[in-house]
């Protein structure tokens, strides 16, 4: 084989390795820490130990992140008494889009915002939104990929219920 | 002559293959804000929308021709 063919195949094997390694982030099992403190996230960030926590990604750029929320109201309404509760953890490079939409929708759940985008480097997601729920134990159980609309908001109730049982 | 014309265009190849290479760049998911944003648009200027569809449909001779609708037969 002639030696710039040879050169030339190593190199693309080469590159094409580089692009396919990638470090895991955050999947069922995954262990977080019982505070999201050390990512530099502004604004209030609950306690996670004792507690069902749904921690979501969002943006305000994101038109899926955002229908989730009036659904993820109704899921903290109906089970935070019960000891669960949301993370809705805002990627916005724009804090002021980011907040145009928090006044507008208005809440009662927790929203800090990863304005220096740590946090969701270390999850490493591959779509917006995206969201793990975790149990009291701080393990995550289910990750979610995307917002599906009712299909996500019964696969969640149904999973929340289960965790919370345990 | 030969051999260090090979070996030239060997090196070659490899320093374009790495230039190239090293200019890919994957966007995460998370930071496709900038992408998103409405000064993104190809459309968010109507009136330059409208002027430039002018000109093509005066170019191409295509008035009507775009989207959906009738092709000027009148039975829309």
């Amino acid at each position: 084989m002639k030696i710039w063919l040879k050169i030339s195949l190593t190199a693309i094997a080469a590159l094409s390795c580089v692009s396919l390694v990638q470090a895991e982030g955050w999947g069922s099992g995954t262990e977080l820490p019982s505070t999201l403190e050390g990512f530099a996230l502004e604004g209030e960030v609950p306690e996670m130990e004792g507690k069902v926590t749904l921690v979501d990604f969002w943006a305000s750029w994101c038109a899926p992140c955002k229908a989730a929320f009036p659904e993820m109201e109704k899921l903290y309404q109906n089970f935070k008494d019960e000891g669960f509760q949301i993370v809705a953890v805002s990627v916005d490079q724009k804090a002021n889009q980011m907040q145009r939409f928090l006044d507008k929708q208005k809440p009662s759940f927790a929203t800090p915002h990863d304005a220096g985008q740590q946090l969701v480097k270390a999850a490493e997601i591959s779509v917006m939104p995206s969201s793990f729920l975790v149990d009291r134990k701080g393990v995550i159980r289910f990750a979610h990929k995307g917002w599906h609309g009712k299909e996500s908001a019964e696969n969640l109730t149904h999973q929340i219920q289960g965790l919370l049982a345990e | 002559m030969k051999q260090i014309f090979k070996k030239i265009s060997a090196w070659a190849t490899l320093v374009a293959l790495i230039a190239f290479g090293v200019g890919c760049a994957t966007v995460e998911p998370y930071q496709k804000g900038n992408l998103s944003d409405y000064t993104m648009r190809s459309d968010r200027d109507e009136l330059a929308s409208v002027m430039n569809s002018h000109i093509q449909f005066s170019r191409e001779a295509s008035t009507g021709g775009e989207g959906v609708g009738g092709g000027g037969c009148g039975c829309n």
